[in-house]
């Protein structure tokens, strides 16, 4: 990002400079959108309602922060999400006999070791991000597989309090810690050298590795992150339900990919914030919400929210031009 | 008394051991047969996967098991590879029961005996197929409905009220047969229970979880009863049911399949009732029918596995655990 792209976003004149025009207008009619269902469509402003829209932006916008730092690193995205979700599922109900706080710890665990092992062989070996991702989806779904015998494994006594518990009515604990991962992603993307080194990498790798970037440790670093999203996500969503299988996280991948696009981050790489992923997330989340509460067709569903996506990378791919 | 046990268990096991390789003397051993079926990403494919193994080797049948990630295309593909190999019978789990017609024709003009399972297609075109054995998911779906009037009934509630339907994918064939059959039968036997909303789980958890979500919303105390077409899929309505503030055990809670989680919900009393299909069953039968094709017994165009009610009364007796490796 230049310096004079710097000074483009700061300031309210900023938010509609082209580089941060779509996250605006995203985040500007998620805020109309909510306003207005609150106000024509009947209990959607209920508490039960709110925190429906929560526990389903929480998990994919989790798994979508983690990506992000793969995408804006400049390596497209990372196709194993689902696959790590699923397996993290399992551990998490495989272990909540622990408590729900090491059964997390172990979730998480295990996707830092598989973001880890996929940043060295994308980051160090230089291997195709994408092909590289989809082999170690498989690979993980096939250990997933080994380990559980293809079979749901069921946690004793049911949900926990990081499942079904709530802040206060309508803000689910796993809102909360959505939140947290939000604030630390921003901060760690936007003030500190990682995320400098992260988002120069993928605004133009060839310079970063010129100028003596540590690209290798940016790369590997954010296959981690990745991982470790991934894995929450999959722990949050057999936290919810008491089970974990390798139904887990089927959509996860598509999902996070559309929260994150939407949101304005750029699939180039170098442009967006972790901030632009939540308002993504939670556009998705409560247009998704307000399909279903008004009880629209699937088809229609699949229609709106393929048209919303398609919509958002071309206004993205547009701005991108027109900045140029 | 543990002396008798192993004594007894290790007669059992002779037994057991003995009618197999009588059995295996049967036309249909050593025939090769290729399974294309489903992957073990879904528990219920799992559990089966492993028994037609089992009991596939039990009858001496030379069996290739062929899975894919619920992929019609790529079933497609694997129908073509199969082919190629000559087998003497193919067992089709068919991932889409219309995409694949044109698959089934290939193996109809290879002149290879094509046996179906878990999956049935439009009746209309099976003059492709010697026989389908499995689930009838339109009597599972009419049972579904039976049980959901059995349980306002046991609630002493009257049959009427709003309900809400939790279906599978959308377009597959069992989703269809299914919704029929509870529709059909609901409008039947209860005119005054109005089918609000449905929407799809895909059989998963955590998008029923939302679905269910949406609908509670929506209609509220208007809901007296919640169908749901797999028991995982019971398991989200139940956790968006207890967001929404609503109590399960005042609505009519069906589920389907005997599955381990409906079990627990249906002890809990979160759950009324469930209708068996059980993947033990399933597999079984497909076997049968591969030893019927070879010993030239006659065959019916479908068997179907028995898909008895269940509720709090008899989920021991019915509901077996399904058997881990």
């Amino acid at each position: 990002m230049s310096a004079a792209t710097l000074s483009r976003t700061s300031g309210f004149g900023g938010l509609f400079a082209p580089a941060r025009v779509q996250a605006t207008v995203i985040q500007i009619a998620t805020v109309v959108m909510f306003l207005a269902a609150c106000a024509f469509i009947e209990n959607f402003a209920s508490a039960s309602n709110i925190s429906s829209i929560l526990y389903a932006a929480s998990t994919v916008g989790i798994a979508a922060v983690g990506l992000a730092s793969v995408t804006i690193s400049g390596n497209l995205f990372a196709l194993s999400l689902g696959s790590t979700a699923a397996f993290a599922s399992i551990v998490y109900i495989a272990a909540s006999g622990w408590g729900v706080l090491p059964a997390l710890a172990a979730s998480v665990a295990l996707g830092l070791v598989f973001g880890l092992l996929q940043g060295l062989v994308v980051g160090w070996l230089r291997c195709n991000a994408i092909i590289s991702t989809i082999a170690a989806g498989s690979l993980i779904a096939g250990l997933a597989t080994w380990v559980s015998d293809g079979r749901t494994v069921l946690a004793e006594g049911g949900p926990s309090w990081l499942g079904s518990g709530t802040l206060i009515p309508g803000v689910p604990w796993q809102a909360v810690l959505f939140l947290l991962i939000v604030i630390v992603g921003e901060v760690l993307m936007q003030r500190t050298r990682a995320g400098w080194e992260l988002r120069l990498r993928g605004t133009n790798p060839d310079a970063a590795e010129l100028a003596g970037l540590r690209v290798t440790r940016m790369v590997v670093l954010s296959y981690v992150l990745a991982g470790a999203g991934a894995a929450i996500a999959g722990a949050l969503i057999a936290a919810q339900s008491g089970t974990g299988n390798l139904r887990v996280g089927a959509d996860l991948d598509f999902s996070a990919i559309a929260a994150m696009l939407v949101g304005g981050v750029a699939i180039g790489g170098g442009r967006g914030r972790i901030i632009d992923v939540a308002s993504g997330t939670l556009f998705l989340a409560v247009l998704t919400n307000i399909l279903l509460v008004n009880n629209f067709a699937y088809e229609v569903q699949l229609m709106v929210k393929g048209l919303a996506v398609l919509v958002a990378v071309t206004a993205g791919a547009l701005l991108a031009r027109k900045k140029r | 008394m543990n002396i008798i046990r192993s004594t007894f268990g290790a007669l059992l096991a002779g037994s057991l051991l003995a009618s197999a390789s009588v059995a295996a003397e049967g036309a249909q051993a050593g025939k090769k047969v290729i399974f294309l079926g489903a992957d073990d990403i879904c528990e219920y494919c799992a559990v089966y996967n492993d028994q037609i193994r089992k009991l596939a080797a039990e009858k001496g049948i030379d069996l290739e098991v062929v899975t894919n990630k619920f992929d019609p295309a790529q079933q497609a593909t694997q129908v073509d590879q199969a082919i190629a190999k000559r087998p003497d019978a193919i067992l089709l789990w068919t991932i889409d029961g219309t995409a694949l017609f044109p698959a089934m024709r290939k193996v109809q003009r290879a002149d290879i005996p094509l046996l179906l399972t878990d999956v049935q297609p439009d009746k209309a075109r099976e003059d492709l197929w010697v026989q389908y054995t499995g689930g009838n998911y339109e009597e599972q779906g009419s049972k579904s409905a039976q049980l959901l009037i059995n349980a306002l009934e046991a609630k002493g509630k009257p049959l009427e009220g709003g309900v809400i339907m939790i279906t599978g994918i959308v377009g597959q064939a069992q989703t269809i047969s299914m919704t029929k059959g509870f529709t059909e039968t609901l409008a039947d036997l209860a005119p005054n229970l109005e089918i609000l909303g449905a929407q799809p789980g895909n059989w998963d958890t955590g998008t029923s979880t939302q679905a269910a979500a949406g609908l509670f919303t929506k209609y509220g105390d208007e809901i007296v009863g919640v169908y749901a077409a797999e028991d995982i899929m019971m398991q989200g309505v139940l956790i968006a049911a207890e967001r929404a503030g609503l109590d399960p055990t005042e609505m009519a809670m069906v589920g389907g399949g005997c599955e381990p989680v409906g079990i627990k919900n249906i002890k809990a009393g979160l759950q009324y009732g469930t209708v068996l299909q059980s993947p033990v069953d399933e597999a079984t039968y497909a076997v049968q029918s591969i030893v019927d094709l070879f010993n030239g017994a006659e065959m019916s165009k479908s068997v179907y596995v028995p898909h008895p009610m269940v509720t709090a009364e008899n989920v021991d007796e019915v509901c077996q655990p399904w058997p881990t490796n």
